[in-house]
């Protein structure tokens, strides 16, 4: 993991492979395969891994901060990307500035500490970057170690999924079992919507976990699971109608004799709708932050941060 | 040029005029890798709004290539996603996903703002929503040609170099 950024190797090779192809901020986008190409050539790093964690660091539902501007089909956690022949990528204004700092020509960017490495298995989860950035600054000028872990918090995905654990144990830097949640929220006419999916949950494990907990109603004479499965059936259908510009919506609709509550509180339970993960940040929250500022110096913090503030309200406006 | 196998007379009656192929019979067909006609009689039995475009496109045009896959633009209409999952499930289609292949129907959330590919016993599909330079059925359908397949049916072929 780099010093200067919190990234990791092929991340950074990269954003160094957008850079030697012209795939500049302002520059129009470059053909993705062709990116990779190089970076296997300089670096030996294949396209096969390679274009999964390009796709990642372009995707909002991955990172807060995107580093990667990509145009095409980056995937989903359903579906993987279309094939980088036909899709196009070049590096986005925080990208560049991360390029930069890794290149000694800036200084560095907490891009690690806010965007986590939970979406390649790693323990270290995204933060909020407004909390992370408001705690940087407030390390800066000594504030104490309460105050640091209340303003960072538990961590937050970019899904936009509920969050619930011990926020002691999690700022104490030990490992941390999180309860991940989709929200689920009354809609018209009779309907639930499901959104805000935790993380690595695809729209389709959600359909078939619903499906397969009403498939067990009390019409079939075995069943052996019955007032969960009792209540599911008042389900009479499922319709998946996310997209990208509404986000994740899984649209349940019930019975006209359904208890909205009943059938909230067992959507809940279903898997996908609800998850659980291991998170650890290594060190206090305290400590994480002060160590990055010493280490990283205080010459142009301000200006640092304000770098990411302007990629935060950037990518806010793309959504 | 193309031959499409032998028409099914249980078919006949549901196919509405329309001859559906089996697609395992003696078809003939000139490409090696997979059966382009067998799977586009199948669409369009299901009445599905599609334009063929690369490779599969530049081969009903005439040219000499051999397609690896059949691309199509699809129109994604209430009742053209009805007919296009119709025709996947009737060719027992498997989808790719995060998950490997998996077998057309049940519970599935399928990708309907850019496209996505599946494997049948007659070849590979891309089924293809929206390109990268946001033209989608309606701009390919305006640049296509007509190409009547053997059996008379018509479909709409678009030569684009390269597609998805």
């Amino acid at each position: 993991m780099s010093a200067a950024t919190g990234l990791g190797l092929v991340e950074v090779s990269i954003l160094d492979a957008c850079d030697r192809n012209g795939a500049h901020p302002r520059a129009p986008h470059q053909r993705t395969a062709r990116i990779l190409n190089s970076l296997d050539e300089a670096t030996g790093i294949g396209p096969r891994v390679a274009y999964q964690v390009l796709c990642d660091m372009a995707r909002p539902d991955i990172s807060h901060l995107a580093l990667i501007d990509f145009n095409g089909n980056y995937g989903s956690s359903d579906y993987g990307a279309a094939s980088a022949r036909y899709t196009e990528a070049r590096l986005t204004p925080l990208g560049a500035a991360a390029l930069a700092a890794e290149r000694d020509q800036l200084g560095a960017l907490p891009i690690g500490l806010i965007n986590g490495n939970t979406h390649v298995d790693g323990p270290r989860p995204p933060l909020d970057p407004h909390r992370l950035l408001a705690a940087v600054r407030a390390a800066a000028i000594g504030s104490n170690d309460d105050m640091l872990a209340e303003l960072v918090g538990l961590p937050v995905f970019p899904t936009g999924c509920a969050v619930a654990g011990d926020q002691l144990a999690f700022a104490s830097g030990a490992v941390t079992e999180l309860e991940l949640a989709a929200r689920i929220s009354p809609g018209e006419r009779g309907r639930l919507v499901i959104s805000n999916l935790p993380p690595d949950v695809g729209s389709s494990v959600v359909l078939e976990s619903i499906m397969r907990f009403d498939a067990f109603d009390d019409r079939s004479p075995r069943s052996s699971r019955p007032s969960r499965n009792r209540r599911m059936s008042m389900i009479t259908e499922v319709d998946d109608e996310s997209s990208p510009a509404m986000g994740t919506r899984i649209v349940v609709t019930l019975r006209a004799d359904a208890d909205e509550g009943e059938a909230i509180s067992d959507l809940a339970a279903a898997w996908g709708v609800c998850r659980t993960m291991s998170v650890c940040l290594g060190r206090p929250v305290g400590r994480l932050l002060r160590d990055w500022i010493a280490v990283q110096g205080r010459t142009d913090l301000e200006a640092r941060l304000a770098l990411i503030d302007a990629a935060i309200a950037d990518q806010a406006g793309r959504r | 040029m193309w031959g499409y196998g032998r028409a099914r007379e249980s078919d006949r009656d549901r196919a509405d005029g329309v001859v559906l192929f089996d697609g395992f019979g003696d078809t003939g067909c000139q490409t090696s890798l997979m059966e382009v006609g067998p799977l586009l009689e199948t669409f369009l039995f299901y009445r599905c709004r599609f334009v063929v475009v690369g490779s599969a496109a530049r081969l009903l045009l005439g040219e000499t290539v051999t397609p690896a896959d059949l691309d199509i633009v699809v129109a994604t209409g209430p009742d053209d996603r009805r007919n296009l999952v119709a025709a996947l499930r009737y060719l027992h289609a498997l989808v790719f996903d995060r998950h490997g292949l998996r077998h057309f129907g049940g519970a599935m959330s399928l990708p309907w703002e850019w496209g996505w590919s599946v494997v049948t016993a007659l070849g590979d599909v891309d089924l293809i929503v929206r390109f990268i330079d946001d033209t989608t059925i309606a701009e390919h359908d305006a640049d296509a040609t007509d190409v009547t397949l053997a059996s008379g049916a018509i479909v709409r072929c678009h030569a684009t170099r390269w597609a998805a």
